[in-house]
């Protein structure tokens, strides 16, 4: 009877249980689904992270390669972050080039890495104006159920922290390049920025980490970037309209799960290292 | 090459690093025990679980030691193009390996060995599937390689998806069996090899084949039990 409920009515089905401040899956609605985090995973990856949000699955993987700088930026290397939303993950993607909201997601990785400066871009120079790194940073969903940003970010910044680069020297009379395999240096991290997506149902409720379910349902989405106690960024793509309350809600809330998982990723790190 | 304006692109050319590296060459010719330890005919141990993500109707994930991919089937549905049509059901498979999985970066477009690996798979898994159960539509299969350390095709044909398959296929390096047919699918030999060896090599492979279905028959059993003791 629930079954047909909920295919009949969705909307219906899902007020009953908000009704009692629960959602469908037994969470509350402040509640994160519980998150695994694997580093370090595909050893042919300089750097890599599998997250697992519940069902959502993301797998980041960092390739490092070298190229010359730009003329104007001398010392800069290059953050190239790219989601790919396959067709493997959800019956709703096609296989073929990303889609609009892949596109967006490696757009907001992008402006992620540029406004939390967790990467100083100097830090990838080999060879001032002659060699800098160019790391490939790529997302690949294998699983969607809702909240892929949030799964994205995690596991974006625990593949980058677990990013170490072999030694590249240029000759500075001949121009050539060595490397040396054997010895490796960990990436510089300076922060840890963690997202937090929520979205909105029926026009005032606020659901934190939706599954696929729930974001079909919803009538607006907010996603807050912060980092320490910090605040990052917010985005907000339209949608229903909130108070500046309901944003103080989630920016709590942000704050508090940030913590959580730079908590995560301290201690995965540190269980790996052993 | 055509830019692509749909994925953020780094510099124009890039390399790897390891093309400066000192090149290390791996020697085979020791027959008694490979670089990694294992005899000549051993295969590496295997880790297979189905079901692993939630929106298909089948998947898998498959380890190999070094080795890793994922496969998920969907379907069956519409045929998209019409021209596609046709009264049989159609089966389609995408074989794919992520930018991260070699020593070497790949790129996101499928590329031609991409394309050759995936018409394999599908050459061994069609006799396999009961496709005249499902007239006028199409069931896919994607396989994605997470990371790649030789023989990944082998992966490719262990899938299982709801969709009644008449017989779970096992692939080895070249060769497709179907262990309770006791058919082989597929074969698929490359390089110069005289037709004794070939055959040699074709008994061992399908002695391999059949090793591989006990624990192709133990994932799937144990699926199964698990979702019935879920739903008890």
């Amino acid at each position: 009877m629930a079954e047909q409920f909920k295919m009949a009515q969705p909307k219906e089905y899902f007020k009953k249980f908000l009704e009692n401040d629960i959602r469908p899956d037994n969470r509350e609605l402040g509640e994160f689904r519980p998150t695994v985090l694997n580093i370090g995973c595909v050893s042919t990856a300089e750097g890599s992270a599998l997250v697992k949000l519940g069902n959502t699955t993301v797998m980041c993987g960092v390739k490092a390669e070298v190229a010359q700088p730009d003329a104007d930026k001398p010392k800069d290397g290059f953050l190239v972050p790219n989601v790919e939303l396959s067709a493997l993950c959800s019956p709703s993607f096609r296989p073929g080039p990303p889609g609009e909201q892949a596109q967006v997601l490696s757009q907001n990785m992008a402006d992620l890495l540029q406004t939390s400066k967790c990467i100083n871009l100097e830090d990838l120079c080999i060879c001032p104006g002659k060699l800098v790194w160019v790391l490939h940073i790529d997302l690949v969903c294998l699983d969607y159920d809702g909240n892929v940003m949030d799964a994205c970010t995690l596991a974006l910044i625990s593949a980058l922290k677990n990013t170490s680069l072999p030694a590249v020297t240029v000759d500075e009379d001949t121009g050539d390049i060595k490397t040396d395999p054997t010895s490796l240096s960990n990436l510089p991290v300076s922060c840890c920025p963690v997202s937090t997506s929520f979205i909105i149902f029926d026009h005032n409720v606020l659901l934190v980490d939706p599954t696929n379910e729930e974001e079909r349902l919803a009538t607006g989405a907010v996603t807050v970037v912060v980092e320490g106690e910090n605040l990052v960024s917010i985005y907000k793509p339209g949608g229903s309209a909130l108070t500046d309350d309901q944003i103080e809600t989630c920016i709590d809330r942000a704050v508090e799960r940030s913590r959580e998982a730079s908590k995560l990723i301290k201690e995965t790190l540190y269980s790996i290292d052993r | 090459m055509p830019t692509d304006t749909r994925r953020l692109t780094g510099p124009e050319s890039s390399q790897s690093p390891y093309n400066f590296a000192p090149a290390t060459k791996l020697d085979l010719s020791n027959l008694e025990s490979r670089p990694d330890g294992r005899k000549a005919h051993q295969l590496r141990p295997l880790f297979l679980r189905t079901d692993v993500i939630s929106q298909a109707r089948g998947s898998s994930y498959i380890e190999m030691n070094e080795t890793k991919a994922i496969c998920a089937v969907y379907g069956p549905r519409e045929v998209l193009r019409r021209e596609d049509f046709s009264l049989k059901g159609q089966l389609t498979c995408e074989f794919k390996f992520t930018t991260f999985s070699c020593k070497k970066r790949r790129q996101h477009q499928q590329d031609s060995q991409e394309k050759d690996l995936s018409v394999h798979v599908l050459e061994a898994l069609e006799p396999a599937v009961c496709l005249h159960k499902y007239p006028k539509s199409q069931i896919n299969i994607f396989i994605t390689v997470l990371q790649h350390d030789g023989s990944a095709q082998e992966e490719q044909a262990i899938l299982k998806s709801t969709v009644k398959p008449a017989e779970a296929s096992v692939g080895c390096v070249t060769v497709a069996f179907l262990p309770s047919l006791s058919q082989v699918s597929a074969i698929s030999s490359d390089g110069d090899l005289s037709f004794e060896s070939l055959n040699k090599t074709m008994q061992a492979c399908v002695t391999d084949c059949q090793r591989l279905y006990p624990v192709l028959e133990h994932a799937l059993v144990k699926h199964q039990q698990d979702t019935e003791a879920a739903n008890r």
